[in-house]
Protein backbone atom coordinates (compact mmCIF):
# COMPACT_ATOMS: atom_id res chain seq x y z
CA UNK A 1 0.00 0.00 0.00
CA UNK A 2 3.07 2.68 0.85
CA UNK A 3 4.71 1.19 -2.05
CA UNK A 4 1.51 1.90 -4.33
CA UNK A 5 0.94 5.62 -2.83
CA UNK A 6 4.51 6.42 -3.34
CA UNK A 7 4.48 5.62 -6.85
CA UNK A 8 1.18 7.37 -7.30
CA UNK A 9 3.13 10.83 -5.92
CA UNK A 10 6.20 9.80 -8.05
CA UNK A 11 3.77 9.79 -10.89
CA UNK A 12 1.88 12.97 -10.02
CA UNK A 13 5.54 15.08 -9.72
CA UNK A 14 6.23 14.25 -12.74
CA UNK A 15 3.08 15.10 -14.56
CA UNK A 16 2.77 18.28 -12.74
CA UNK A 17 6.68 19.11 -14.05
CA UNK A 18 5.86 18.04 -17.31
CA UNK A 19 2.97 20.75 -17.60
CA UNK A 20 5.38 22.68 -16.57
CA UNK A 21 7.69 22.55 -18.86
CA UNK A 22 4.82 22.61 -21.53
CA UNK A 23 4.24 26.14 -19.86
CA UNK A 24 7.88 26.97 -20.10
CA UNK A 25 7.77 26.45 -23.96
CA UNK A 26 4.96 28.09 -24.74
CA UNK A 27 2.09 27.50 -27.13
CA UNK A 28 1.30 30.04 -29.47
CA UNK A 29 3.11 30.96 -32.54
CA UNK A 30 3.16 34.49 -32.17
CA UNK A 31 2.11 36.78 -29.27
CA UNK A 32 1.12 39.96 -28.51
CA UNK A 33 1.64 43.02 -25.97
CA UNK A 34 -0.12 46.29 -25.67
CA UNK A 35 -0.40 48.98 -23.05
CA UNK A 36 -3.52 48.09 -21.92
CA UNK A 37 -3.05 44.43 -22.19
CA UNK A 38 -2.86 41.93 -18.82
CA UNK A 39 0.00 39.76 -17.49
CA UNK A 40 -3.49 37.32 -17.23
CA UNK A 41 -4.56 37.14 -20.29
CA UNK A 42 -1.32 34.45 -20.77
CA UNK A 43 -3.97 31.89 -20.18
CA UNK A 44 -5.36 32.69 -23.35
CA UNK A 45 -1.59 32.75 -25.32
CA UNK A 46 -1.17 36.41 -25.59
CA UNK A 47 -3.72 36.62 -28.42
CA UNK A 48 -3.51 40.18 -30.58
CA UNK A 49 -7.40 40.45 -28.91
CA UNK A 50 -6.57 39.55 -25.26
CA UNK A 51 -2.49 40.75 -25.47
CA UNK A 52 -0.15 40.56 -22.47
CA UNK A 53 1.35 43.29 -20.76
CA UNK A 54 5.07 42.81 -20.67
CA UNK A 55 7.42 40.86 -23.38
CA UNK A 56 8.44 38.19 -20.65
CA UNK A 57 5.61 36.68 -20.29
CA UNK A 58 4.53 36.98 -23.76
CA UNK A 59 8.38 35.45 -24.44
CA UNK A 60 6.71 32.79 -21.99
CA UNK A 61 3.22 31.92 -24.33
CA UNK A 62 5.67 31.70 -27.41
CA UNK A 63 6.76 28.80 -29.24
CA UNK A 64 10.66 28.46 -30.35
CA UNK A 65 10.76 30.10 -33.53
CA UNK A 66 7.80 32.52 -33.28
CA UNK A 67 7.46 36.45 -32.69
CA UNK A 68 6.13 38.65 -29.83
CA UNK A 69 4.46 41.72 -31.09
CA UNK A 70 4.25 45.21 -29.52
CA UNK A 71 0.81 46.54 -30.73
CA UNK A 72 1.10 50.53 -29.30
CA UNK A 73 4.13 52.56 -28.08
CA UNK A 74 4.71 52.37 -24.54
CA UNK A 75 6.98 50.51 -21.36
CA UNK A 76 7.27 47.12 -21.56
CA UNK A 77 9.67 46.10 -18.84
CA UNK A 78 13.19 44.16 -19.29
CA UNK A 79 13.02 40.73 -20.34
CA UNK A 80 15.43 37.71 -20.43
CA UNK A 81 15.12 34.96 -23.89
CA UNK A 82 16.64 32.09 -23.97
CA UNK A 83 15.10 30.41 -27.44
CA UNK A 84 14.85 31.21 -31.21
CA UNK A 85 12.23 34.61 -31.22
CA UNK A 86 11.50 37.75 -32.86
CA UNK A 87 10.76 40.83 -30.57
CA UNK A 88 9.58 43.42 -32.62
CA UNK A 89 7.35 46.74 -32.29
CA UNK A 90 4.68 46.62 -34.44
CA UNK A 91 5.63 49.25 -37.70
CA UNK A 92 5.18 52.32 -36.63
CA UNK A 93 5.23 52.27 -33.47
CA UNK A 94 8.04 51.54 -30.37
CA UNK A 95 8.53 49.35 -27.72
CA UNK A 96 10.15 51.32 -24.70
CA UNK A 97 11.95 49.57 -22.13
CA UNK A 98 13.48 51.58 -19.15
CA UNK A 99 16.62 49.72 -17.45
CA UNK A 100 16.71 50.20 -13.51
CA UNK A 101 20.57 50.58 -12.44
CA UNK A 102 21.99 47.18 -11.77
CA UNK A 103 19.95 46.26 -14.29
CA UNK A 104 20.10 44.36 -17.56
CA UNK A 105 16.99 45.33 -20.28
CA UNK A 106 17.16 42.77 -22.51
CA UNK A 107 19.48 39.97 -21.44
CA UNK A 108 20.10 37.13 -24.36
CA UNK A 109 21.32 33.78 -23.89
CA UNK A 110 20.55 30.77 -26.54
CA UNK A 111 21.54 28.23 -27.84
CA UNK A 112 24.22 28.26 -30.95
CA UNK A 113 21.52 26.79 -33.03
CA UNK A 114 18.59 29.95 -31.74
CA UNK A 115 18.52 32.78 -34.00
CA UNK A 116 17.02 35.47 -31.75
CA UNK A 117 15.70 38.95 -33.47
CA UNK A 118 15.34 42.23 -31.80
CA UNK A 119 13.69 44.87 -33.97
CA UNK A 120 12.25 48.13 -33.38
CA UNK A 121 12.82 48.34 -29.38
CA UNK A 122 14.01 51.12 -28.05
CA UNK A 123 16.26 50.93 -24.94
CA UNK A 124 16.57 53.75 -22.33
CA UNK A 125 18.62 54.06 -18.73
CA UNK A 126 17.35 57.61 -18.42
CA UNK A 127 21.10 58.01 -17.35
CA UNK A 128 20.58 56.17 -14.22
CA UNK A 129 23.80 54.57 -12.89
CA UNK A 130 24.57 50.86 -13.84
CA UNK A 131 22.61 50.35 -16.73
CA UNK A 132 22.58 47.77 -19.24
CA UNK A 133 20.56 48.24 -22.45
CA UNK A 134 21.49 44.59 -24.15
CA UNK A 135 23.40 41.85 -22.53
CA UNK A 136 24.42 39.15 -25.00
CA UNK A 137 25.99 35.91 -23.66
CA UNK A 138 25.80 33.94 -26.93
CA UNK A 139 26.45 31.53 -28.78
CA UNK A 140 23.06 31.77 -30.38
CA UNK A 141 22.99 34.29 -33.59
CA UNK A 142 21.55 37.77 -32.30
CA UNK A 143 20.17 40.22 -35.19
CA UNK A 144 19.30 43.48 -33.40
CA UNK A 145 17.67 46.07 -35.73
CA UNK A 146 16.08 49.23 -35.72
CA UNK A 147 17.09 49.57 -32.01
CA UNK A 148 17.94 52.33 -30.00
CA UNK A 149 19.79 52.47 -26.96
CA UNK A 150 20.16 55.72 -25.01
CA UNK A 151 21.49 56.96 -21.58
CA UNK A 152 22.77 53.48 -20.59
CA UNK A 153 26.39 53.17 -18.70
CA UNK A 154 26.95 50.15 -21.05
CA UNK A 155 24.83 50.43 -24.31
CA UNK A 156 25.35 46.72 -25.57
CA UNK A 157 27.63 44.23 -23.90
CA UNK B 1 25.94 39.46 -33.02
CA UNK B 2 24.66 42.04 -35.75
CA UNK B 3 24.03 45.37 -35.20
CA UNK B 4 21.52 46.64 -38.12
CA UNK B 5 20.69 50.38 -38.26
CA UNK B 6 20.50 50.91 -34.63
CA UNK B 7 21.24 54.32 -32.91
CA UNK B 8 23.17 54.39 -29.58
CA UNK B 9 23.43 57.82 -28.08
CA UNK B 10 24.33 59.33 -24.72
CA UNK B 11 25.70 56.37 -22.95
CA UNK B 12 28.77 55.97 -21.36
CA UNK B 13 30.20 52.86 -23.24
CA UNK B 14 28.26 52.09 -26.67
CA UNK B 15 29.71 48.59 -27.58
CA UNK B 16 31.97 46.69 -25.71
CA UNK B 17 32.56 43.20 -26.83
CA UNK B 18 34.33 40.14 -24.72
CA UNK B 19 36.08 37.37 -25.59
CA UNK B 20 37.94 36.00 -28.77
CA UNK B 21 37.25 38.16 -31.90
CA UNK B 22 38.17 37.41 -35.74
CA UNK B 23 40.68 38.45 -38.15
CA UNK B 24 38.97 41.10 -39.98
CA UNK B 25 41.31 40.51 -43.18
CA UNK B 26 40.05 37.21 -43.78
CA UNK B 27 36.79 37.75 -45.49
CA UNK B 28 34.00 35.15 -44.64
CA UNK B 29 35.57 34.67 -41.39
CA UNK B 30 34.23 37.19 -39.50
CA UNK B 31 32.63 34.80 -37.14
CA UNK B 32 33.26 34.70 -33.69
CA UNK B 33 31.02 33.87 -30.88
CA UNK B 34 30.51 36.86 -28.77
CA UNK B 35 31.62 39.50 -31.73
CA UNK B 36 29.46 42.35 -32.49
CA UNK B 37 28.98 43.84 -36.64
CA UNK B 38 27.55 46.80 -37.04
CA UNK B 39 25.99 47.42 -40.13
CA UNK B 40 24.57 51.26 -40.96
CA UNK B 41 22.60 53.21 -38.05
CA UNK B 42 24.82 55.40 -35.81
CA UNK B 43 26.92 56.17 -32.61
CA UNK B 44 26.57 59.45 -31.32
CA UNK B 45 27.85 61.32 -28.18
CA UNK B 46 28.61 58.80 -25.93
CA UNK B 47 32.01 58.63 -23.91
CA UNK B 48 33.43 55.46 -25.42
CA UNK B 49 32.34 54.34 -28.67
CA UNK B 50 33.59 50.91 -28.70
CA UNK B 51 35.61 48.58 -26.13
CA UNK B 52 36.93 45.82 -26.56
CA UNK B 53 38.29 43.38 -23.96
CA UNK B 54 40.46 40.04 -24.76
CA UNK B 55 39.73 40.06 -28.56
CA UNK B 56 43.04 38.10 -28.99
CA UNK B 57 46.49 39.08 -30.32
CA UNK B 58 45.86 40.77 -33.90
CA UNK B 59 42.01 39.92 -33.68
CA UNK B 60 38.96 42.55 -33.19
CA UNK B 61 35.74 41.65 -31.99
CA UNK B 62 33.80 45.06 -32.72
CA UNK B 63 33.59 45.28 -36.68
CA UNK B 64 32.14 47.62 -38.86
CA UNK B 65 30.59 46.16 -42.14
CA UNK B 66 31.19 49.00 -45.12
CA UNK B 67 30.45 46.86 -48.24
CA UNK B 68 28.20 43.71 -48.80
CA UNK B 69 29.98 41.39 -51.71
CA UNK B 70 28.08 43.31 -54.00
CA UNK B 71 29.96 46.51 -52.92
CA UNK B 72 26.69 48.51 -51.64
CA UNK B 73 27.84 51.12 -49.08
CA UNK B 74 26.59 50.93 -45.96
CA UNK B 75 27.84 53.82 -43.36
CA UNK B 76 27.11 54.16 -39.98
CA UNK B 77 27.18 58.21 -38.85
CA UNK B 78 29.93 58.71 -35.85
CA UNK B 79 30.37 61.63 -34.42
CA UNK B 80 30.71 63.22 -30.83
CA UNK B 81 31.62 60.30 -28.74
CA UNK B 82 34.66 61.40 -26.12
CA UNK B 83 36.91 58.69 -26.97
CA UNK B 84 36.27 56.57 -30.43
CA UNK B 85 37.80 52.85 -28.91
CA UNK B 86 39.39 51.31 -26.03
CA UNK B 87 40.25 48.31 -24.80
CA UNK B 88 41.80 45.61 -22.15
CA UNK B 89 43.34 42.65 -22.10
CA UNK B 90 44.60 39.96 -24.47
CA UNK B 91 45.20 41.33 -27.64
CA UNK B 92 45.30 44.98 -26.39
CA UNK B 93 48.20 46.96 -25.85
CA UNK B 94 46.89 49.06 -28.11
CA UNK B 95 43.72 46.55 -29.38
CA UNK B 96 43.19 46.37 -33.05
CA UNK B 97 41.27 48.69 -34.59
CA UNK B 98 37.32 47.71 -34.59
CA UNK B 99 36.78 49.76 -37.82
CA UNK B 100 37.18 46.76 -40.80
CA UNK B 101 36.57 47.08 -44.11
CA UNK B 102 35.14 43.67 -44.93
CA UNK B 103 32.06 41.83 -47.20
CA UNK B 104 30.17 38.79 -47.45
CA UNK B 105 30.91 38.02 -43.91
CA UNK B 106 28.93 34.98 -42.59
CA UNK B 107 26.22 34.85 -39.97
CA UNK B 108 27.10 33.43 -37.10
Amino acid sequence: MKKTKTMLTTLAVSVFMMCCALVAQGSANRTYVSSTGSDGNSVSDCQQTAPCRTFQTAIGQTNAGGQVIALDSTGYSGFSVNKSITIQGAPGQVAFIFVGGGFSGITVTGLSTDVIVLRNIFVDGLGVGSTTGLTFNGPSKLVVENCEFKSLTTASA
Amino acid sequence: MDLINSSLYGNTTAVSASGQGSDGSQVNNVNAVTEVRIYGGSIVANGTAFFQTNPGVGFANIFMQTTNGAQTAYTTFMGGNTTFFAGTGTGCGPCSLPVVFFSGSQLK
